[in-house]
């Protein structure tokens, strides 16, 4: 799984419907720790789904990165 | 549509206070978030807080769509119109700069602008204005030294509506912010179309909200410095409070509870629609003048006239008069200077106590009309 970063929790609101509105599978999950200097929420998306998912919110993502070890 | 008694209702006259009664959504989508939500805004991620924080982004977005924003992070939730008023006039205020308003202007615009002529000598011009304190916009002079317009879109004294799109035509490239406390929800307000730059109003007036909301919408590209930096969610390991909108000027835990209520009543006059509350004014302020010892205070031109006016009887304080409404036909009605003393001097009531206000509101129907004529002329009938 990928996770979605973003500026605060208006615009993970904002990419979520945007997301569902295209069809594409989200989650939104607590920010890794290693990442909790952006909003508190993030969004996670199926690897295969991340070409797709970035094209749905353009500049609206502040960051990509792993979902943590462990985690399914 | 409510469920309140319908004798209150037909008998409450302060819209420009409070409305009451609120659409039964209100009060129904309050509760719900309280027995079925009850998450935080943000902060976390778990299905309650994941619901908190969708229903205030619900509510931004309907609320960013009912004033023709077309970037719901520009809407701030805040207190009240006060509140949302001081961010935009305590941020955007210049040390030594004027700040441009009306003749008709509230305390609530007043009282932080005389606040900042004592702290940074800020410099307050009336806008040129006719006897009923309606802008001229023609008249309006560039100012180089200008920091800030601010106007009081309809007053809550005589009810006149300024021409806010034309005002500013004129004060291009200066903040242009419009105080909706009496307007929003009751006239129709277009920033994108108006010129607006930012736009203060109360969720409890005539957007039917419940007490305790509000917001200030900022679409244009000022910068407004917070009143109130604090937690907002984001940036959370540094102490530098966020530039970003909404968190620049939100801190702090919403009125979670508030903005669900706020949100369906949105919803209510999105599906729904307003009342000619201004009809019903225009032709209750007609008739009040055919009564002998009655006088008016209203817009001059019945085109500029909202859904609220104040009157006066000869012989009689505005005390009197309310009291004597209510004692004898238990109307709710407002007497006084309505927290706005320099509307009251620009009309020429502040000596005498202020007069009495009737407001209609979004439940009423033209019988309110004959409610308030009728009990006026039997209070009228009663001077000295």
């Amino acid at each position: 799984m990928k996770i979605l970063l973003f500026e605060n929790v208006h615009r993970v609101m904002q990419a979520e419907r945007a997301l569902l509105s295209a069809g594409v599978r989200c989650e939104m999950l607590p920010t890794p720790k290693e990442h909790s200097r952006e909003c508190g929420m993030c969004i996670g998306v199926d690897a295969a789904d991340l070409e797709e998912a970035g094209a749905v919110l353009g500049d609206l993502v502040r960051g990509i990165v792993d979902a943590e070890a462990g985690r399914p | 549509m409510h469920a309140a008694d319908q004798r209150l209702v037909d008998l409450y006259f302060d819209h420009g206070a409070t409305s009451f009664p609120k659409p039964e959504t209100v009060g129904l989508a309050m509760l719900g978030f309280v027995d079925g939500i009850g998450g935080t805004y943000g902060r976390a991620a778990y299905a309650q807080a994941r619901d908190a924080s969708r229903t205030v982004f619900e509510a931004r977005e309907r609320i960013a769509r009912f004033f023709g924003c077309s970037d719901s992070s520009r809407v701030v939730f805040t207190l009240n119109a006060t509140h949302a008023l001081n961010i935009a006039i305590q941020g955007l205020a210049q040390e030594g700069k004027t700040i441009w308003t009306t003749p008709l202007e509230h305390n609530s615009v007043m009282r932080p602008l005389r606040g900042l002529v004592d702290r940074i000598g800020s410099r307050i011009r009336i806008l040129p204005h006719g006897p009923d304190g309606r802008v001229v916009p023609e008249e309006i002079e560039d100012d180089p030294d200008a920091c800030l317009v601010v106007i009081c879109h309809q007053s809550n004294v005589n009810g006149a509506i300024q021409p806010v799109a034309e005002i500013a035509a004129r004060v291009e490239g200066v903040p242009f912010l419009v105080d909706a406390a009496q307007s929003a929800g009751e006239v129709d307000i277009d920033m994108a179309r108006d010129g607006i730059d930012l736009l203060a109003f109360p969720g409890h007036k005539h957007m039917l909200g419940p007490t305790g909301t509000g917001a200030l919408i900022v679409a244009g590209d000022a910068k407004v410095e917070t009143l109130m930096p604090g937690g907002t969610g984001s940036l959370s390991e540094r102490e530098e409070h966020p530039a970003f909108l909404p968190d620049a000027l939100e801190s702090g835990t919403p009125n979670l509870v508030g903005i669900a209520g706020l949100s369906a009543a949105c919803k209510f006059l999105d599906e729904r629609g307003g009342a000619p509350t201004d009809e019903w004014a225009v032709e209750a302020i007609r008739r009040l003048r055919e009564i002998d010892g009655v006088s008016v205070l209203a817009a001059e031109d019945p085109r500029w006239q909202g859904g609220l006016f104040s009157f006066n009887i000869d012989g009689l304080s505005p005390s009197q008069v309310a009291g004597a409404l209510f004692a004898d036909r238990g109307m709710a009605v407002r007497s006084g200077l309505h927290c706005a003393p320099a509307a009251h001097r620009t009309l020429g009531t502040f000596d005498g106590g202020g007069a009495i206000r009737v407001a209609f509101g979004r439940f009423h129907d033209r019988g309110a009309v004959d409610r308030v004529v009728d009990a006026v002329a039997a209070v009228a009938s009663t001077r000295p």
